[in-house]
């Protein structure tokens, strides 16, 4: 549980989380795309609160990377457009943007056709991130990315993210201090409380 | 001329009645089973006991309600005990599907009710089209068959979407993540237990006449009427249990959908009494 906290978040400002576990991380980020409604309050984006009506075209903006990667079955292929399968959001997806995704997400685009349930853990996660990052999202939240990964990819695979979706704002728990040094404004939660602290000051 | 007659053919049969004593004798086959149960130890003696007992007594129960029943002459009493068996039916799904969920009894009827009783409606008027259409000859035999058989693959359908939901919702909540509407997300489940609803009828379907005799058909038959006649009853009632099948099962599925989700297309964790995320 989160006790009541204000926070404001510049756009183009990378966001670490970091606290114990069972501290409220996870509902932390879930609540940026509205995974989980908070009990009272009211989250605004860009100065407009986030409207419960067309709930799917915010979400859509808002790429969340879960802490679990969940592939559906089929190809790596297939999981990638997966996003472009819904009536709203569909559109082809050529192999050319497949296979630059594969690369910044440092993922083999040999991988394309094999099934994903013969991936292994890191590669499960890279497919995750370049899924959210295939919709192109103004806000890309991450639930440590990294804990499958070993820290030089998962620092290359930032540093690519940050190069190529310049105007990207990142959201990110992890405890990998590499990472977190790409960001400008921490977040520590602790028993419920939030404690914020901005690089730059 | 008073009369000239011309190759008339008359060949209806009454049924022969089956006399106490000789129906007794079926009671052997059933002492027959009783003592190879217990002679092989199969632990069924006690079940076996009541349940001979239970259909013994629910039929001669049920031999003179009908013989009852076929003497009402009102429609809106022959429409109540029809609204009745509708009850019974939901309450049997409830129980066959063992889940429960908030309202689940309402979406049961108004289903049962919108799927199998449109759907009787639409065979007895213009299928059927006797008069009075309320007949409980037809009224009632034919209700019950149409609802019975949409039971099955209701209780199927509604547990198998709750199951699926329940195991891939994980897998929801990314696509949901990811922009999908709630009917989106859950579109691959809701397929899946359409489909297993309608399946066992179709197979039942391709078997009939060959693999074995449906129950109507060979009562029509033992009762006298010509198989030709017996087939017409056969293909229709098929066409009215498939028909409401569908009807049913699409809206059972639909408006249990309804309750998985709530406003934001989250999967409410109370129906599925999951525990909350931290």
């Amino acid at each position: 549980m989160l006790h009541s906290f204000n926070l404001s978040i510049p756009e183009k400002t990378n966001v670490s989380i970091t606290g114990p576990s069972g501290a409220g991380k996870t509902t932390l980020i879930r609540l940026f795309n509205r995974m989980t409604i908070p009990t009272t309050g009211e989250i605004q984006y860009k100065n407009h609160p986030i409207p419960d009506r067309d709930l799917c075209s915010y979400r859509r903006k808002i790429a969340m990377v879960f802490q679990e990667p969940v592939l559906l079955s089929g190809t790596v292929r297939d999981n990638l457009i997966m996003p472009f399968k819904m009536k709203k959001w569909q559109r082809n997806i050529s192999d050319n943007q497949l296979m630059k995704i594969c690369r910044l997400c440092e993922l083999s685009d040999s991988l394309l056709n094999q099934d994903s349930r013969t991936l292994s853990g890191g590669e499960k996660q890279r497919l995750a991130i370049g899924r959210s990052l295939l919709i192109n999202p103004e806000v890309l939240l991450m639930d440590e990315p990294a804990s499958a990964l070993d820290i030089d990819t998962a620092q290359s695979i930032m540093k690519n993210i940050i190069q190529y979706f310049p105007d990207l704002t990142i959201i990110l728990v992890s405890h990998a201090t590499e990472l977190i040094d790409y960001c400008h404004m921490h977040i520590r939660i602790k028993s419920g409380n939030l404690s914020i602290i901005n690089k730059e000051t | 001329m008073l009369y000239y007659i011309r190759s008339i053919k008359f060949d209806m049969k009454a049924v022969i009645d089956i006399p106490l004593w000789r129906l007794s004798l079926c009671y052997g086959l059933f002492f027959f089973v009783f003592v190879m149960a217990w002679w092989k130890k199969l632990d069924l003696s006690r079940d076996l006991f009541f349940s001979i007992g239970r259909m013994t007594i629910q039929l001669t129960l049920m031999g003179f309600i009908l013989t009852e029943i076929f003497q009402i002459d009102s429609w809106w009493l022959i429409t109540f005990i029809y609204l009745a068996m509708l009850f019974f039916a939901v309450q049997a799904i409830v129980k066959r599907s063992g889940i429960s969920f908030p309202h689940i009894y309402r979406l049961l009827f108004i289903s049962l009710l919108g799927g199998a009783g449109s759907v009787f409606v639409f065979f007895i008027f213009m299928i059927i089209n006797n008069t009075p259409w309320y007949d409980p000859r037809y009224f009632i035999p034919l209700g019950g068959m149409i609802l019975g058989n949409s039971m099955n693959g209701s209780a199927l359908a509604l547990e198998r979407f709750f199951d699926d939901v329940h195991v891939r919702r994980l897998e929801i909540e990314t696509m949901i993540s990811f922009g999908a509407t709630g009917r989106e997300a859950a579109q691959s489940s809701f397929r899946k237990a359409f489909r297993s609803a309608l399946l066992p009828m179709m197979m039942s379907m391709s078997g009939m006449g060959l693999v074995f005799l449906p129950g109507m058909m060979t009562g029509q038959i033992l009762g006298g009427s010509s198989p030709l006649v017996a087939i017409k009853y056969q293909i229709a009632i098929m066409g009215a249990i498939l028909g409401s099948l569908a009807v049913t099962v699409y809206m059972i599925l639909s408006l249990e959908y309804h309750q998985f989700f709530d406003k934001y297309y989250l999967i409410r964790e109370d129906i599925f009494k999951l525990e909350n995320k931290q």
